[in-house]
């Protein structure tokens, strides 16, 4: 596909926007649209309650997309996968279900600085230590600060595989590794990675993983919790409602994966997520993650030409994603700037108090690509930048 | 003579008057940098604010008084607007009066819905300012 037949899959990208924000919520594809509009159309029933012929089709179809997003990210068993609101929600729903299963009496948990607050707050919730590993001034993450946190006493390791500030992948292996040789469990936050790179949870050999279907151009309010079975299957259900209990009166549970699944799921959600899967499974995703790296390559040698302008992201083995600051000119008003402009980028904290508290930053701006960006984006982002900095310069005076 | 109503209606009508969002974009910081700095105590620290902004309200002779700050140039001038539209009001300007300014504000980034609360934050200082001071009279 060349980027114009590329751009087309996007319905949004036909408004005359640059849109930089992919990092936040990537835009919907046709192909989600055009499956969540037939499924409300002709499927919309509730499913595993109703023997009736809609119900089935309905059932039929949240089946595929269990079996669709499991081969996605190479599970072993569809039974592993869990719908969610989103990363945030999967997120809370298995620090609910450690926290009333497990013993953590003088135990540790073991995060980064880099977490999105996604990954931070919930464990701030039980009543255990908290060891977070520092990053560099720079925002980068050492892998060794993590190794050198983990002990026999750690039973949960929780770290992102890609900053969303940064965009630095994190070499998880070994992490993963040293947990588990402690015995502790492992919950890898895919939200921002798994956008540009293919997660093989299998591979990896995460206990857990977590991802949202709008930062892979589907729907909002939807995501997934990815567990091992025999860990989730000792775990107690962090939601109670219908359609997770065989006995009510002896509070017996469903098997995986109804057991995590209170209530009725966001079923016009799961068949959109289907869809954009779909659409990136009939991709040819190594081009894909080529056209971002060339991408972000060309906006990074770029910014770096603009004086008194600082990125807190790397060149390699990163997202195409950028942060940087201006000397002298506020993140906030940077992107309110570029918002005349129609450039959308996000400004502020970006859900990383901890990182930018490091960085010693109020706010960053964010600059975060996708493959269906191109060079001629970057260069009105650029001239916009210039832009900024010489009015600041003129407004001073 | 002056009035929080006439002071408002010519702020609106100078914002009405720029046909682009860049213009606006320029005539809050223009705004922003007609003040001497504010106060950055956190005792004036308007909290949830996106970008950091310090507001300091007090009365004297029943009439208010303000100082303002921000990190960000823009949320400032909008700020420095509304300092100047309240302040030397009566609190019978106050309470007699509607904030309208918004109405004719079209840079997009000060009217998500985080800004808006923080402009309801510092009206709310303004208004609560009366009514203190109506208790000390008291």
């Amino acid at each position: 596909m060349n980027l114009k037949e590329l751009r087309e899959c996007f319905p949004l990208l036909k408004q005359d926007i640059t849109y930089f924000d992919n990092a936040a919520t990537t835009p919907t594809c046709k192909a989600c649209i055009d499956l969540t509009k037939d499924y409300y159309e002709k499927d919309c029933f509730n499913i595993h309650r109703g023997g009736y012929k809609g119900s089935l089709r309905s059932e039929s179809r949240i089946d595929e997309g269990r079996i669709l997003v499991k081969d996605f990210i190479n599970a072993e068993s569809k039974k592993e996968i869990i719908f969610t609101s989103g990363a945030t929600e999967s997120l809370n729903l298995i620090a609910t279900s450690l926290f009333s299963s497990m013993d953590f009496q003088g135990k540790n948990i073991v995060t980064t600085e880099i977490e999105h607050h996604s990954n931070y707050i919930p464990w701030l919730m039980g009543e255990t230590e908290l060891r977070v590993a520092s990053c560099e001034i720079d925002g980068s993450l050492k892998t060794k600060k993590v190794l050198n946190l983990i002990n026999n006493n750690t039973v949960l390791v929780t770290i992102s595989a890609c900053s969303n500030v940064t965009g630095d992948f994190i070499d998880l292996k070994e992490i993963i590794e040293k947990a588990h040789y402690e015995g502790a469990f492992v919950i890898v936050d895919a939200s921002q990675f798994i956008a540009h790179k293919k997660l093989d949870v299998q591979e990896i050999d995460c206990d857990f993983a977590v991802f949202s279907a709008h930062k892979i151009y589907g729907p909002t309010g939807e995501g997934v919790l990815y567990g091992k079975a025999e860990i989730m299957d000792s775990l107690n259900p962090p939601k109670f409602g219908g359609d997770m209990v065989s006995n009510v009166m002896k509070q017996e549970w469903l098997t995986l994966p109804s057991k995590f699944e209170a209530g009725t799921l966001n079923l016009a959600g799961i068949v959109g997520m289907a869809g954009s899967i779909q659409w990136l499974n009939n991709q040819d995703f190594k081009s894909l993650e080529e056209r971002e790296r060339n991408l972000k390559s060309y906006l990074f040698d770029e910014m770096s030409k603009i004086d008194g302008l600082k990125m807190f992201s790397r060149k390699e083995n990163s997202a195409p994603i950028v942060s940087f600051s201006m000397e002298g000119i506020n993140s906030n008003d940077i992107a309110m700037f570029l918002a005349t402009k129609d450039i959308c980028v996000r400004s502020g904290k970006l859900c990383a108090q901890g990182l930018l508290t490091r960085l010693n930053k109020e706010g960053l701006v964010r600059v975060s690509l996708a493959f269906y960006n191109s060079e001629e984006e970057i260069d009105f982002l650029i001239s916009s930048l210039k832009q900024i900095k010489e009015r600041m310069t003129k407004w001073k005076l | 003579m002056e009035t929080l109503i006439s002071r408002q209606e010519k702020i609106i009508k100078e914002l009405d008057a720029l046909d682009s969002e860049l213009k606006q974009f320029d005539y809050f910081f223009n705004k922003a940098f007609s003040v001497e700095e504010g106060p950055r105590s956190d005792k004036y620290l308007i909290e949830g604010c996106i970008s950091r902004a310090w507001v300091k309200v007090w009365s004297e002779n029943n009439k208010i008084c303000m100082e303002v700050e921000s990190d960000s140039l823009i949320l400032k001038g909008l700020l420095v607007a509304m300092k100047e539209i309240y302040e030397g009001s009566s609190f019978t300007e106050v309470n007699n009066s509607e904030f309208l300014l918004m109405k004719s504000v079209r840079v997009v980034g000060l009217l998500d819905q985080k800004r808006r609360e923080s402009i309801e934050k510092v009206l709310k200082m303004i208004k609560d300012e009366t009514k203190d001071s109506d208790r000390r009279i008291k």
